[in-house]
């Protein structure tokens, strides 16, 4: 089961996700990457089935700065994109859990928490899927604001490591990304299995 | 949700044509079952297919190209309604799509995939990328979403960015990938395909690897059989390479040895 979460830094957010595509008990490819860059200085993390539901949000923020010239703000987009799980959630709904980071110039880093029947809560720290269960207890024991980005890198790995000894169908590999005031971007990869023959498809 | 139906679209006649013809070219409507509990009939038929992606599928990505082998066999149930299916589709002479899941859904959308693949290069004057033949594919099954369409498929082709190979499905999805296999039998094909696969494979070594996966997965899986076809997908496009009959292939990998005669032993 698809394994996300994430925490507020200081003048920072990071998400780490795990990176299997899984079909029942058949393992597609273990180097997915479920972190999507909304644009210059979002991430948005997704459970699921995300890929149509995160570059619909993706196409509309980036028209928002097409049309009005400037982006939008983490809390607009996570609003917009509650709005939009909402809106199809009596008729059609997507099966996406997200988690959305994103650092705005006046209002520092922020991370929300938008489950698939349309909640939306700002929150420091937050975990979906089976990995949540080991996860949360963790980042509560743990967290305290104003982390470093090496004291939250290294409650990250804590984590990983315990969702890795304890979770049953644990996934091998995870991606970590991180927003800071210089953008959005990929930080570290933590793999167990590395895919055979030529580089990243 | 809006329904992608432009693949269902008849094209208007050219203007100056008769009344008559303009009618005729309307777009055709069918009428619903009279039948007492309509919803039911729906899920019925996803039943019905749902444990029937019976078949193996394999494609994978090396330093030559794709190489793409499928089995040939349809069943319904218990019962092998054919040994003779063509699983692998043959979109453009570029591009390949392999069958897994509804074999109408399969054919239908592979060759309205081709259709969409030729209006492209009549629209743009190049070819279409096997990214962007894989994104019309997923975004139409994606809009059909929950409503029984029954297609595992991979599409396999070689662009201006090289070679290709992407993984779509009926439920939405769509991965890129080197490897890949898909149906009942693809466990035991990705057994196989996975101990023996390297980058640096020839074509005849690739295509062997192929072979031999698709032949394991017949022996252990009941749904799959028949006929295991080889096709490989260059720089100048597909071409089939092999279409062996399994139960040969057994006999070929593993002969039947005449066992030593027991002789008695030299009286003493």
């Amino acid at each position: 089961m698809e394994c996300v979460f994430g925490l507020v830094g200081d003048g920072f957010a990071v998400i780490a996700a795990d990176t299997s595509a899984v079909n029942s008990i058949l393992v597609h490819k273990s180097n997915e990457d479920k972190i999507m860059i909304l644009d210059s200085h979002k991430l948005m993390g997704a459970s699921g089935d995300m890929v149509q539901f995160t570059e619909y949000i993706q196409k509309n923020v980036h028209l928002y700065q097409f049309r009005n010239g400037i982006p939008l703000t983490t809390a607009a987009a996570a609003n917009f994109t509650r709005g939009e799980l909402a809106t199809a959630l009596r008729k059609n709904p997507y099966f996406v859990n997200i988690l959305l980071a994103g650092y705005d110039k006046e209002t520092g880093p922020s991370l929300y928490y938008i489950d698939y029947i349309a909640t939306l809560h700002k929150i420091q720290k937050g975990a979906f899927g089976y990995g949540s269960y080991f996860c949360l207890s963790m980042m509560d024991r743990h967290y305290h604001s104003g982390m470093s980005v090496e004291e939250a890198v290294d409650l990250i790995d804590k984590c990983i490591m315990e969702i890795w000894s304890r979770l049953v169908v644990a996934p091998p590999n995870f991606v970590i990304k991180i927003v800071d005031k210089d953008g959005a971007r990929e930080y570290a990869w933590r793999e167990t299995i590395k895919d055979a023959g030529v580089a990243a498809a | 949700m809006k329904l992608d139906t432009s693949g269902l679209e008849s094209f208007a006649p050219h203007q100056g044509v008769d009344a008559e013809f303009k009618e005729l070219s309307l777009v055709a409507s069918f009428e619903f079952p009279n039948v007492t509990n309509f919803d039911d009939f729906q899920k019925k038929a996803v039943q019905m297919v749902k444990p029937a992606k019976g078949t193996t599928t394999l494609a994978f990505i090396f330093k030559d190209g794709v190489m793409v082998a499928a089995d040939s066999r349809a069943s319904m149930g218990a019962y092998i309604s054919s040994q003779s299916v063509k699983k692998i589709i043959e979109i453009n002479p570029y591009m390949l799509g392999t069958m897994a899941g509804g074999a109408a859904d399969c054919q239908f959308w592979h060759r309205n995939l081709g259709i969409k693949c030729r209006l492209h290069e009549l629209a743009n004057k190049r070819r279409i990328s096997v990214t962007g033949a894989s994104k019309l594919l997923a975004n139409i099954l994606y809009s059909y979403r929950g409503m029984g369409l029954s297609v595992g498929t991979m599409i396999a082709g070689w662009d201006e960015a090289g070679p290709g190979l992407y993984y779509v499905d009926s439920e939405g999805g769509r991965l890129k990938g080197t490897r890949f296999s898909v149906g009942s039998g693809s466990p035991y094909a990705y057994g196989v395909l996975d101990s023996g696969y390297r980058w640096d494979l020839s074509i005849e070594e690739a295509a062997e690897l192929a072979r031999r996966a698709i032949y394991h997965a017949t022996f252990r899986d009941g749904a799959s059989g028949g006929v295991a076809s080889v096709y490989y997908v260059g720089r100048d496009g597909w071409r089939k390479l092999s279409g062996d009959d399994v139960g040969d292939l057994h006999y070929k990998y593993y002969p039947v040895v005449q066992e030593e005669e027991m002789t008695e032993a030299a009286a003493a």
